[in-house]
């Protein structure tokens, strides 16, 4: 009685939750009834919570060797030996259920997937291994925690999801992320994590013609992503995995019915604004007060009466920074049988950029196909992914827009001979920004092909034996088309300008390697051990030729005779051409499923280093304990449902420096640097400057850390202590000078530190039937310092980060004992000393402000970095959002340092704009060093939130209907636009966008 | 199970077979055996240490640079720094421009860390190292062992003596900017101490004694432009002589006044009628210039050498298509200082006074603005050919970079005879500083007389002759006018009406990058 009507009160609520209770019914039927009338039962085993079939299920009956696997409609039959068997189901994501079979003949089994991080299957180097047993630091991304909007690049998905990785979106169409692990563990030489698609180690060398090599993966093909951040995890990659590994793992269909998906969204860019110019109407009255002697010079003469000045109100900014709308389409195709499954799609993407006519356009295919063979013990997946990719680099006039003469007009139209626009044509006067976008052509294309086969072999006359091969090939050919017309100033004067060239980039790899697996059940352990070998050759060419004084400007960039002869000059890119081999091997051992132990060795070899110093070993050995399992333990079972202590250490490589950096080789000059002897001129030859012993950087990495799982995992995550110690730094330093051909070498000499905490929270704050809502928060911080810079004489200041508003002026530095690319300012003090009207610290009491004034005075690297991302259900609907925030990171304003002073208003014999600093600092002068331009950039930005509806109502289609914002709040005391900032420089840069996204999703 | 063999057999060949030994070699360049193989390519080596004085890199005008310590590749040119160092810190010059470290320069404040004092120290490293490594790659065991015959053995040899010429021009230069410097002749990995300044002058004597012989005659025209002659080699010695005292502490003038006679009695060299005719695009058709760094706007392209001097002096009131140029950079302008070095600055009496004083002021109240009208423009340099022919490119400048030329040999001439050298007479200094003043006025308008003629005279008439190339902060500091506070001019100090300055900046403090890297270094007193 009670069971119906529990029946017939869900029905009348919720259909999902029927099949849900169906089961429970029918439990309580099972066990109610003791008749055994038939010794094999039938059945279908379905997802509890969409009652999809779930083929490929195990199902065993219990205590027994019998067991069966179900078919691609989920459906399984299997002879049992007893009335009273139990049937074991299991499927990898979802817990395993025990079903008491009675007297049924057809039942179905409801899998409820597994919730628990813990059952889950992470993605490592060579390999997969369960969640519960990985002794790392990985951390992974799947779809449902991607981050939403318009979302061109993959990086892009995964900022602010995992504790202690920086992920700076950029802010071009298209653009792709600097991405941070753990801190900068090096200096000039491979900041960049590694990148791991589905087993093949990506290098992008050669790759151009467009923003972001990283494109050619459509977003909506990633199954996952998953960050291995430290030494014990990424050691099997050793040779490059010095800035942590990114391993991307790509959809494959699942045995099933064809499923045809459909996504599109149309989006609206607003671009943020507030660069903090002087308007048309406050600049006129600054010049007023300030350069009262150039008020003639505002607006144009009247063609009327020259007598009389027409001043016009011109917004630049407004001219070249616009509202833009965008748009995406991707359709994909999965399904396959038990043999062969797989996965197609093709997308378009139109990303226009808010400055005017900016656009990158990626057309993508892709196809995932897997098959079995040889009695299912082989394996074969093969991957085809073809992207090509358009962009419209639209000259970044944002700079030269801020600070040109608001009282001016667009055009001209008298000024025939400049296209109609109106210039200023004096001195070093900038054109103007208008002309610049809509007559220069720089446009980019790039092609790139990658394709991958990973096969497995299972030997099947040895058990947990399986033959692994990897091979890739990857080809990146892309072009760079730039045109100025004869019609756009430059200079005085203009003779118009061509510059065209192309570029290949091939990458291949190779990498066999076996795996063996077996329990031994003796000791009630388990062990795999994985070993293999790796090659990867590289190569990239690059070349093309310019020239100016253009014949014509009819046909653009597509005829280079129009080139004045005189003027055409070649150029290439020296060719790269690099290769790495390395053998490898993993020992995974776990004893009684509590004592784990990890161990990875590699043994890389690179031609980047000479004969003696060629091979590197990178070893890593990580301990994990499960101490729940523990009997002492017990008394924390009932708060506690995951608790396990790691402890790692590893040590990784770094070779991210230019080829053939180990020996002198001489090179000759192209032929505009030659010199002249007689009537003839030789090109010159010159050798190569460089430390001849230059070896392996190494990263040494310990890790403690504690993985977590409370209250039914309802609140779970883990804790993070880490010490990343670099030394043997790769950089380009001072060479001796009067023994070395060149005044900097390339070699080991400097020494660096990350440490950091982090620790990540995910918790299901509710989960009832209508309404769920999970957050997942993670907070990280770390500190860096330079600890060595020199060889033994004085601690060097290496000066870094060019700065615009002159030429050759930097802003940052490295040295000693100071954070990596830390700020180098003089510093305001109102009793110091003055230079230029300024008074500062006169650090060396000389009565002087000169370079050994200048002060760190904080850098560019956050603190601390929080991310934190919600998700809320309430029946169909749901809300999602995603918030990151930086503490402790500082930016130079260079756009006020570079505009902010008041002798710029006439200078050059140009008026121009200034920065509305100046109406705090009074500034006369240009003071680029003044650390008033460094602000506090600490902010929080609310990176998208989307909310969404879940139709499926229809027996033919899910669909999901979306609206999304992203960037649509920022809480920062910075000055400028956007304070986060690869880099910390803020310097004309491409303008960030509030962008409004609505889209569909809909599920054949 | 055959076939499972099989698989197992394919995966363990491929596997070996795919091992390598990682030994690639660079496509578009070599190592020494393989590159040196012929007289082009060390002609070709040559030239690089030639062009190291002039141009920036691998790649006109920018993009493979030779230095990489300092920002911009434009700064790294020898010659555009060596200018800076010898004009802006003097009487002469005054630079606008906010690049890092200029205004130190032209203020006499600059540090260890100035990204200029960088360039010259690096570059003139850089031009001794690659001298040394050419003479190593030119010594005759290896001229043989790569198979040369007699005649191109006598070729690359008479090489090796321009390059031991550029080599003693560099030491010279490291002396005198720098004094205490390692003094490194072979190639070597151990790091190096600083030389005595009196070893560093030994060494550069007995080099240029050495080479002397073995080179040509001076001849009009070189049958070989641009390359190194016995003149070249008198002029150094010279200028070493001349400044002997300043750099050994004792007097040398009349080895001075050997050297000097050597160069006006060979009877090639004579004054150029046009005074500017020395610097314009054709004045390598000029006879009197006895030693240049060629540049060319197509072949030789660069940011620095004379493309800077041509476009930098062009001043916001000056029109660059007078030059041959397609733009100024409004820069370098003369302080009021040097203007009142001529009695009439219209240039109606003394042609050198070639002033653009049109829209402009004499004095320059601000020290670091672009396109103030202080200071008047000096367009010394052209890209005109003295036919009033554009040069072939407007950006690039074909005009020759004048390193020593007769007018300098009339004055070391007079000098060295007023400071006591023997082999020379106040006759003949009257008559050669006549000679310059002739042709300044046209006429004998301007002659001066015996009594004259004394030392202050000739360093103010050092001033009108050779302003702006590149000589007057070696010949302040011979005068013990440079820092210090019996003379001073706009701006010295870092004040408009100019300070005193400490004696420390006679020389340049060796940069704290090389202190950092050679733990045998001692800095220059004070720095």
């Amino acid at each position: 009685m009670m069971n119906i009507y529990s029946r017939i009160r869900h029905q009348a609520t919720a259909s999902k939750d029927t099949l849900v209770l169906l089961v429970v019914f029918t439990f309580l039927l099972i066990s109610g009834n003791s008749f055994a009338q038939d010794r094999s039962v039938s059945g279908k085993v379905v997802d509890g919570s969409t009652g999809d079939a779930v083929p490929g299920a195990t199902v065993v009956e219990k205590g027994t060797q019998n067991g069966v696997i179900t078919d691609m409609d989920g459906n399984f039959k299997i002879a049992l030996s007893d009335d009273n068997s139990i049937l074991v189901v299991s499927f990898v994501g979802y817990t395993n259920k025990e079903v008491a079979v009675g007297n049924q003949s057809n039942i179905t089994i409801e899998l409820e997937e597994d919730i628990q991080q813990l059952a889950e299957v992470v993605v490592v180097g060579y390999g997969t291994q369960e969640a519960k047993d990985v002794t790392g630091v990985v951390a992974t991304v799947k779809p449902k925690d991607f981050n939403r909007g318009a979302i061109a690049s993959p990086e892009n998905l995964m900022a602010g999801k995992i504790a202690g990785v920086s992920v700076t979106p950029s802010t071009e169409p298209g653009g792709g992320s600097n991405i941070v692990i753990r801190g900068a563990t090096s200096l000039n030489s491979g900041q960049d994590p590694l990148i791991v698609v589905d087993g093949v180690i990506l290098d992008n060398s050669g790759y151009g013609g467009g923003r972001n090599a990283l494109n050619f993966i459509n977003p909506s093909d990633i199954e996952s992503m998953t960050v291995l951040k430290d030494a014990s995890a990424s050691a099997i990659y050793g040779s490059r995995a010095a800035a942590g590994v990114i391993l991307i793992t790509t959809k494959n269909g699942s045995v099933g019915k064809t499923t045809v998906t459909y996504d599109g969204y149309y989006s609206y860019a607003l671009p943020q604004k507030n660069f903090g110019f002087l308007s048309p109407s406050n600049f006129e009255i600054i010049v007023g007060n300030e350069a009262p002697q150039v008020l003639s010079k505002l607006g144009v003469p009247d063609p009327n009466d020259p007598s009389n000045r027409i001043i016009y109100s011109t917004n630049w900014v407004d001219e070249v920074i616009q509202p833009v709308s965008s748009q995406n389409h991707n359709i994909s195709i999965s399904g396959g049988n038990e043999k062969t499954t797989y996965s197609m799609s093709l997308n378009q993407m139109i990303n226009n950029g808010i400055v005017k006519y900016s656009q990158n356009k990626l057309t993508r295919a892709s196809i995932n196909i897997s098959t079995k063979a040889l009695d299912d013990n082989l394996k074969v997946s093969f991957q085809q992914r073809i992207s090509y990719s358009q962009d419209n680099f639209s000259n970044n006039v944002t700079g030269t827009a801020l600070s040109f003469d608001p009282t001016k007009p667009i055009y001209d139209e008298s000024n025939t001979s400049f296209g109609g626009y109106w210039e200023w044509k004096v001195g070093l006067a900038p054109a103007n920004p208008v002309s610049t976008l809509e007559q220069i052509d720089n446009l980019g294309e790039n092609l790139r092909s990658f394709s991958a086969v990973n096969a497995e072999y299972s030997i099947p006359f040895l058990e947990g034996l399986s033959v692994n091969v990897i091979a890739s090939a990857d080809f990146r050919n892309g072009k760079y088309q730039y045109f100025r017309p004869t019609t756009h100033l430059s200079g005085l004067d203009s003779l118009g300008y061509m510059n065209v060239g192309t570029n290949l980039g091939k990458t291949f790899n190779f990498e066999p390697y076996i795996r063996y697996k077996t329990d031994i059940e003796s000791i009630d352990a388990s062990l795999e051990v994985m070993a293999g070998y790796s090659f990867q050759s590289v190569f990239s060419s690059s070349y093309g030729y310019e020239g100016n004084n253009l014949s014509t400007n009819k046909f653009g960039f597509n005829d280079a005779s129009i080139i004045d002869k005189t003027t055409l000059a070649p150029w290439r890119i020296h060719p790269l051409e690099n290769q790495l081999q390395a053998v490898y091997g993993r020992v995974n051992f776990s004893f009684k499923d509590k004592y784990l132990l990890t161990s990875n060795v590699r043994y890389d070899g690179s031609t980047r280093f000479g004969p003696s110093n060629r091979y590197g070993t990178f070893p890593s050995v990580a301990v994990g304990w499960r101490m729940l399992d523990e009997d002492f333990m017990t008394f924390l079972k009932g708060t506690f449902t995951d608790l396990k202590f790691r402890v790692g250490w590893g040590q990784i490589g770094n070779q991210a420096i230019g080829d053939y950096r180990y020996d002198q080789f001489y090179y000759s000059s192209t032929n505009d640097a030659r010199y002249q002897f007689g009537d003839t001129f030789y090109n010159m030859l010159r050798p190569t400057a460089v430390d001849r012993g230059v070896q392996w950087e190494v990263t040494t990495t310990t890790n403690i850390g504690l993985d977590y799982g409370l209250l039914n995992n309802r609140l779970f995550g883990s804790l993070e202590f880490y010490n990343k110690v670099t030394s043997l730094l790769l950089t380009e330093v001072p060479a001796i000078a009067f023994i070395n051909v060149g005044d900097a070498v390339t070699t080991n000499v400097a020494g660096m530190y990350n440490r950091g905490v982090e620790l990540a929270v995910n918790g299901v704050l509710y989960d009832g039937q209508d309404f769920t809502w999970n957050l997942n928060t993670n907070i990280a911080w770390n500190k860096n310092e330079i600890t060595k810079l020199s060889y033994g004489g004085d601690s060097p200041i290496l000066n870094r980060g060019g700065i615009s508003g002159d030429v050759g002026q930097t802003i940052k530095v490295w040295k000693e004992g100071e954070p990596y690319d830390a700020f180098y300012t003089y510093v305001r003090d109102p009793n110091g000393v003055s230079l230029s009207g300024v008074k500062y610290q006169d650090v060396d009491g000389d009565g002087i402000i000169n370079e050994n004034d200048l002060q760190v005075v904080g850098k560019p690297a956050p603190d601390v970095i929080i991310g934190l991302t919600s998700s809320m259900t309430y029946k169909n609907f749901g809300l999602d959002f995603t918030m990151r925030s930086n503490i402790g990171n500082k930016v130079y304003n260079n756009t006020a340092s570079a505009n902010g002073y008041s002798e710029q208003i006439f200078q050059g014999g140009i008026l121009n704009n200034v920065h509305e600093s100046i109406l705090e600092t009074g500034y006369t002068s240009r003071q680029l060093h003044s650390d008033y331009y460094i602000e506090n950039g600490s902010f929080l930005v609310l990176d998208n939130i989307t909310l969404s509806y879940n139709y499926n109502k229809l027996d033919f289609m899910d669909a999901r209907f979306y609206a999304t914002a992203q960037n649509l709040l920022t809480i920062t005391g910075y000055s400028g636009p956007n304070p986060e900032i690869a880099g910390g420089i803020d310097n004309n840069l491409y303008p960030r966008a509030t962008t409004f996204i609505v889209g569909a999703t809909l599920k054949f | 199970m055959m076939k499972r063999i099989y698989i197992i057999l394919i995966l363990v060949v491929t596997f070996i077979s795919s091992c390598t030994d990682l030994d690639l070699k660079p496509l578009d360049g070599a190592g020494a055996d393989f590159t040196f193989t012929d007289v082009l390519s060390y002609k070709q080596y040559m030239a690089k240490i030639f062009g190291a004085y002039m141009m920036t890199g691998q790649d006109g005008p920018a993009g493979d640079p030779d230095l990489h310590l300092v920002n911009d590749e434009g700064f790294t040119s020898y010659m555009r720094a060596y200018w800076k160092a010898q004009q802006i810190t003097t009487d002469e010059t005054h630079l606008t421009w906010t690049d890092g470290g200029i205004q130190d320069m032209n203020f006499q404040q600059w540090t260890s860390e100035n990204q200029f004092v960088r360039v010259l120290y690096y570059r003139l490293a850089l031009i001794i190292s690659l001298s040394n490594d050419f003479l190593e790659q030119a010594e005759e065991s290896k001229l043989d062992s790569r198979g040369f015959n007699a005649s191109d053995k006598a070729e690359v040899i008479g090489f090796t003596k321009d390059v031991r010429f550029l080599r003693a021009m560099a030491y010279w230069h490291a002396l005198d900017l720098f004094r205490n410097v390692p003094l490194v002749t072979k190639i070597t990995s151990d790091p190096p101490s600083q030389a005595t300044p009196q070893e560093t002058f030994d060494f550069i004597e007995s080099e240029l004694n050495d080479i002397e012989g073995d080179l040509p005659d001076p001849q009009f025209p070189e049958p070989e432009y641009g390359r190194v002659n016995k003149a070249a080699v008198w002029m150094l010695q010279a200028k070493l002589y001349l400044n002997a005292e300043v750099y050994i502490s004792q007097s040398k003038y009349t080895e001075c006044l050997t050297a000097v006679n050597k160069v006006i009695n060979s009877g090639v060299y004579s004054l150029n009628p046009v005074y500017l005719d020395n610097f314009k695009a054709d004045n390598n058709l000029s006879q009197e210039l006895i030693f240049t760094f060629n540049s060319d706007g197509v072949s030789s392209q660069t940011w620095g050498g004379t493309t800077f001097l041509v476009h930098a002096p062009i001043l916001t009131t000056m029109t660059p298509a007078d030059y041959g140029v397609d733009a100024g950079w409004s820069g370098p302008r003369a302080t009021s200082a040097f203007v009142n070095k001529f009695a009439d600055i219209t240039g109606a009496t003394d042609k050198r006074a070639i002033f653009v004083t049109t829209g402009r002021t004499l004095e320059l109240p601000v020290p670091n603005d672009n396109a103030s009208t202080g200071g008047y423009g000096v367009p010394k340099y052209s890209n005109k050919t003295s036919g009033g022919i554009d040069g072939s490119n407007q950006t690039f400048v074909d005009t020759d970079w004048p390193v020593f030329r007769l007018a300098d040999a009339y004055l070391m001439y007079a000098e060295a005879v007023l400071r006591g050298g023997s082999g020379g007479d106040l006759g003949t200094a009257l008559g050669y500083i006549n000679d310059l003043r002739f042709r300044a006025y046209g006429d004998n308008s301007g002659d001066i007389t015996s009594g004259e003629l004394n030392l202050d005279f000739i360093l103010d008439e050092r001033s009108r002759e050779l302003y702006w190339e590149a000589t007057r902060r070696v010949d302040l500091i011979r005068y013990g006018l440079f820092t210090g506070g019996s003379y001073v001019w706009p701006w010295k100090g870092g004040v408009e009406a100019g300070t005193s300055t400490d004696g420390k900046y006679n020389v340049f403090p060796i940069p704290a990058t090389d202190l950092s890297a050679n733990p045998n270094l001692v800095q220059n007193p004070g720095f």
